[in-house]
């Protein structure tokens, strides 16, 4: 029999499950918060104004000037002539090209914990947005008037054609990523024409379809950071630096047709990250060997499979998302289903990241340090020295796995808690303030349950 | 609006709660899993904190007498023969195992950055001490398959 790889393509360490007495201490601390969350629930929305106020406008502007906008859309436009160019040039090594860590390390985990902290930086550092800018810039200096946008973007068609861009990506990661049979994984020449792929692409809708209106519906990073960044408390608002509430952002955030479906598909993928090395891994392994024996050839079947799993895997997320509101619905004076999702979406992200920390802390922790020691000295891993960093290794003592655990757990819990009162805040507005708000909160609470139990199931069985 | 506190006192009211529960929990784990440890069936001389040169890649003499029951990895075909071999340790105990192939071959442990030359035929003695805990591959460098796992348990 054919041994079905379940290797990272990066990353030299995985994380031990968590044992079975911190998974139940997990548990009863997710209960325990969630019946201390109803008893001293509040009356009155707290969330849905944000409060946003204008800083001093000195401090505004010494962030956000003319300098910092275009310095940070050339270092945007540099790191990513370097991701193209380290990766057609440089090793075949996943973990010694600067491309592939860059990617998947450094910008898809490293840019979410800026974005908690600091709001939508990514718009700052977008490439493609900078490169946008500068030739509608041009365009405007020689024809004398702004460029035109060819084709509108409808307003129903929302974020969707980012979530599919991000499915893509999540695929490229996942199962295209997974090495084996033959397949080196996360190739870096793959990377870096996947990144061409993706420029061109993006550059043509923004072409077509307006820059500001592409990078808010069709840009997948934009879309997937700027659903993280609703979280701080920091908003640049017509160019200017302000303040809001931390949480408030989000309460806009779901109006958009294809919100739901790109917070479902972050659980979704992250839930199979960690699912498919612990909680299914004996399914997924019957259905490659199945697929093998009926004459797949191994690589085919194992991203076939993958495929499957991974579609399966979004698929009961989603599954469980519109059950908890269908049940939701029946709490009368309810809005249709489908409303309440739009309604409630944004409760989830901070499930979302809760997963995302969950089985992605260490991983950027330890490969991180790869990113700054030996890639930025060595990016095509022939040898080089920039920086005098290209012999520091990772240092893998930096924190142990009780640490690791804890903040595992910890995530989780949090990202519940948060989830809960921004949900009750959002009930409140739509039922008023009643009984039917904690009713219609009941099931509420049973789904975040769900999701947060399922979390530490899948940290327990191994990621 | 003007009661905006009252939100957030109780958003950080459950916070601290979580938090309390949390400290409760990290007590908990210094006494609970101490007294009780999970078996480790590798190393019987667990407490040894060994002193030993972290690379080590002698080829092996014939036999061990010493230690009768080092885990061995054999590879025939380029493959390991029974899977996987899954191995166990506690952090600060000496990992060692034993790797015969067929072939000539470089195996490399992830994380640890340890690599050990292996011939043909002879039994390669690999050992060195589990600094940090994870899990860890053990592959072959020149095809990559993957021989085994190295469990080192905190």
């Amino acid at each position: 029999m054919i041994a079905l790889p379940l290797a990272h393509a990066l990353g030299a360490r995985e994380d031990l499950p968590i044992p079975d007495w911190l998974f139940a201490w997990g548990a009863a601390v997710v209960l325990i918060v969630s019946f201390v969350a109803f008893s001293l629930a509040w009356h009155r929305a707290r969330l849905e104004s944000d409060g946003w106020r204008p800083v001093a406008p000195s401090l505004s502007r010494i962030v956000v000037n003319p300098v910092t906008e275009v310095l940070a859309g050339l270092v945007g436009v540099f790191l990513l002539g370097v991701v193209v160019w380290s990766g057609l040039n440089g090793t075949d090594d996943p973990t010694r090209n600067f491309a592939v860590t860059f990617v998947f390390v450094t910008v898809w985990l490293g840019m979410v914990a800026l974005s908690l902290v600091f709001g939508d930086v990514f718009r700052a550092f977008n490439p493609w947005r900078a490169i946008a800018r500068a030739s509608g810039g041009v365009f405007r200096l020689v024809a004398g008037q702004p460029a035109p946008t060819p084709l509108t973007l409808p307003d129903r068609v929302g974020r969707w054609p980012a979530v599919v861009a991000l499915a893509g990506f999540v695929w490229f990661y996942l199962v295209y990523g997974q090495a084996g049979f033959g397949a080196a994984g996360l190739d870096p020449h793959a990377v870096a024409v996947a990144t061409l792929v993706y420029t061109a692409y993006t550059l043509a809708g923004m072409a077509l379809f307006g820059v500001d209106r592409w990078l808010e519906r069709g840009e997948m990073l934009s879309a997937y950071f700027g659903m993280f960044a609703r979280i701080a408390p920091v908003e640049v608002r017509d160019g200017r630096l302000g303040l809001r509430r931390p949480l408030s952002g989000l309460s806009g955030w779901a109006v958009m047709p294809g919100s739901v479906a790109l917070v479902l598909l972050a659980i979704g993928a992250t839930t199979f990250d960690g699912a498919r090395e612990g909680a299914i891994q004996g399914q997924i392994t019957s259905v490659f060997d199945w697929m093998v024996d009926g004459g797949v050839g191994p690589l085919s079947a194992l991203r076939l499979t993958n495929t499957l799993f991974l579609v399966a895997v979004i698929a009961f997320v989603a599954g469980l998302f519109w059950a908890g509101l269908a049940g939701m619905h029946s709490v009368e004076g309810s809005p249709p289903t489908k409303r309440l999702g739009r309604l409630f979406a944004h409760a989830f992200v901070p499930i979302a990241l809760g997963y995302l920390v969950a089985h992605y802390f260490s991983f950027l922790i330890f490969q991180g340090q790869a990113q700054f020691t030996y890639l930025l000295s060595d990016p095509l891993g022939d040898g080089s020295d920039l920086l005098g960093t290209a012999s520091a290794g990772i240092d893998y003592t930096l924190i142990g796995t009780h640490g690791i655990w804890y903040v595992m757990v910890g995530s989780l819990v949090a990202g519940h808690v948060v989830a809960l009162a921004v949900a009750h805040d959002r009930a409140i507005d739509v039922y008023g303030d009643s009984q039917l708000a904690a009713r219609s909160q009941y099931w509420m609470l049973a789904l975040m349950v769900g999701f947060t139990s399922l979390g530490l199931f899948l940290l327990s069985q191994g990621n | 609006m003007q009661s905006r506190p009252i939100g957030v006192g109780i958003a950080i009211a459950a916070v601290i709660a979580a938090a309390v529960l949390f400290v409760v929990l990290r007590e908990d784990e210094g006494t609970d899993p101490e007294p009780a440890p999970q078996a480790t069936e590798q190393t019987t001389t667990g407490e040894q904190t060994t002193t030993e040169p972290a690379d080590a890649d002698q080829p092996a003499e014939p036999d061990e007498p010493r230690r009768p029951s080092l885990p061995t990895i054999v590879v025939r075909n380029g493959e390991p023969v029974g899977g996987v071999a899954e191995l166990e340790v506690r952090r600060g105990d000496p990992v060692r195992f034993i790797v015969r192939s067929d072939v000539d071959e470089e195996i490399h442990v992830h994380g640890f950055d340890v690599y050990a030359d292996v011939e043909a035929g002879a039994r390669t003695r690999v050992e060195f001490p589990a600094e940090f805990d994870g899990i860890f591959e053990v592959e072959m460098h020149g095809s990559g398959t993957e021989i085994a796992r190295i469990t080192v348990q905190p």
